[in-house]
């Protein structure tokens, strides 16, 4: 779609438009080559507090 | 009388210190209201730039908050939480925004009216603030405030375009919508009130204990449960609440549409994550007499596989980049709900780290979505500026054209499709690792994720 017939002219985007759409594509790129340090820097920004597994937890007993 | 309301509250700084981002938001938008005084002409892109000075001061906040001593608690007598998945959440709202401010500059800083600067901006960092809070808290009193916080600037924005009837259209249609949705979960939160006595869902031990032993609470508190899901669905805008969506982006401009699509519903996704892993934490991720979580996740999945198979099927007939785009972001919602649904542990052992591999999925997911959105809405904004329509026909020939926008435009489809060589692939992979992992009937989920990819190549 992008390489079909079209008579209008070229254009020249805004350069602080064209360089935000520029400097996201390239960070898309360097977070999957960063994928490895980036997963674990979520993974230590992943603790949700108040969530310590079950031995934190209440132990919930069915009443007669 | 004073004694018997209790001592007043005065916050000290160890309690200010970890929501100092937050308070700078709030100083940002009162410089941003009074910076006309200051500045006789070009008032809005004045405005513009006092607004990114604030949000770079709020990010260096966060950054010494987040890089410094372990900070993380309940504060103001539990009505805030701060902690690791919050501190990131908002690092990303706030660079996000940061990006909005800049896509607006470069793309509808000519067209807005001279003097409505100080309102948008007001208006977008005052959502900002809600969807910060969005982040930070575990109490039904200040879940419904930050909701509403970050909803009725987000209603004003989407009408922002004062000339536009399609804009003012999407801007009533969000509203009520909006309104509907808020007071269904209102109602559901002063159930949950009325049941357990109290606001706080972070208190465990009072909350599941008092859950487990109420007897006949059951239809009581999956009304609750629904109302809360129908509240944040819609931010979400989760099918069947998604109706609004596709009308609004179209309606609004493109930061607005750019904005709600990933600081909305990203907030709204934080919050949901939040309560469910605290409910699920509380009952030990089993079943309890009166509170099947079972049945809570498998709702959420399905509604996750639902609306992400509705987002992707209704995208095949769009003409318009910006419904395209909202219904991709409708599917993308869907795939990050799926991850939610893993209330309850199947096929692992449940230690710390297993159970925060949602969050860790949905952070990661959400921070890729971030620039994907970002970069895809400022093309569509450019295209949209330099061809005065918002067609996707208008694509055709762009390669010729503008080979940069093109060429960009293409690595955002690919990424939002979920395809190598982008981050789009990375983070889509990680969710369905994390589905699979779990085992059971969450494989099926990441089969219709699976299905929805190769749906949405198309």
């Amino acid at each position: 779609m992008y390489l079909g017939d079209n008579e209008e002219a070229a254009f020249v985007p805004n350069p602080l438009g064209g360089a935000i759409a520029i400097c996201s594509a390239f960070i898309l790129v360097l977070m999957l080559l960063g994928y490895g340090p980036f997963t674990d820097l979520t993974k230590k920004f992943s603790h949700v507090y108040g969530v310590e597994g079950p031995s934190a937890a209440v132990v919930v007993s069915v009443q007669p | 009388m004073l004694s018997a309301i209790g001592a007043p509250f005065i916050p000290h700084w160890a309690e200010l210190k970890p929501f100092v981002a937050d308070l700078w938001l709030i100083v940002t938008i009162v410089a941003v209201l009074i910076t006309p005084f200051f500045t006789p002409r070009k008032s809005n892109i004045a405005c513009a730039l006092v607004a990114l000075a604030g949000l770079t001061g709020a990010l260096l906040c966060l950054l010494v908050i987040g890089a410094g001593p372990n900070v993380t608690g309940v504060f103001f007598r539990g009505l805030l939480v701060i902690d690791g998945f919050a501190i990131f959440w908002k690092v990303l709202l706030i660079v996000f925004v940061m990006g909005i401010i800049l896509m607006w500059l470069s793309n509808s800083s000519w067209d807005m009216h001279e003097g409505d600067g100080p309102e948008f901006f007001t208006l977008l960092l005052g959502a900002t603030l809600g969807m910060s809070l969005m982040a930070s808290t575990s109490n039904l009193l200040m879940i419904f405030l930050a909701v509403e916080l970050a909803s009725l600037p987000s209603y004003v924005m989407a009408g922002f375009r004062k000339t536009h009837r399609v804009g003012a259209e999407a801007s009533l249609k969000y509203v009520l919508f909006g309104a509907a949705t808020s007071s269904i979960m209102v109602y559901g939160l002063s159930i949950l009130y009325g049941l357990y006595g109290t606001l706080d869902v972070h208190g465990p031990a009072g909350l599941a204990a008092r859950m487990a032993t109420s007897n006949g609470g059951g239809a009581l508190l999956a009304v609750a449960i629904f109302g809360l899901i129908v509240g944040i669905g819609f931010k979400v805008s989760a099918v069947p609440f998604h109706f609004w969506c596709p009308d609004v982006f179209e309606g609004a401009g493109t930061e607005v549409s750019a904005f709600l699509s990933v600081a909305s519903k990203g907030a709204a996704l934080v919050l949901l994550l939040r309560v469910l892993m605290l409910m699920a934490n509380a009952f030990g991720y089993q079943n309890a007499p009166h509170v099947s979580l079972s049945s809570i996740a498998a709702v959420i999945g399905v509604i996750g596989a639902v609306t992400a198979t509705v987002g992707n099927t209704a995208a095949f007939v769009q003409t318009n980049i910006k419904r395209l785009l909202a219904y991709s972001s409708i599917a993308h919602a869907g795939y990050m709900l799926c991850a939610l649904s893993l209330l309850v542990a199947h096929n692992h052992a449940i230690t710390v780290d297993n159970l925060n591999t949602p969050a860790q999925a949905i952070l990661l997911y959400l921070a890729v979505y971030m620039f994907m959105n970002l970069g895809a809405f400022t093309v569509a904004g450019l295209v949209a500026r330099q061809t005065g329509t918002e067609l996707v026909s208008e694509y055709s020939g762009l390669g010729r054209r503008s080979p940069i926008l093109a060429a960009c435009m293409f690595c955002f489809m690919i990424s939002l499709i979920g395809l190598p060589p982008f981050a789009g692939f990375a983070a889509k992979l990680n969710l369905l690792l994390v589905l699979m992992n779990n085992g059971g009937w969450w494989w099926g989920l990441v089969i219709v994720i699976g299905v929805n990819t190769i749906l949405s190549a198309f």
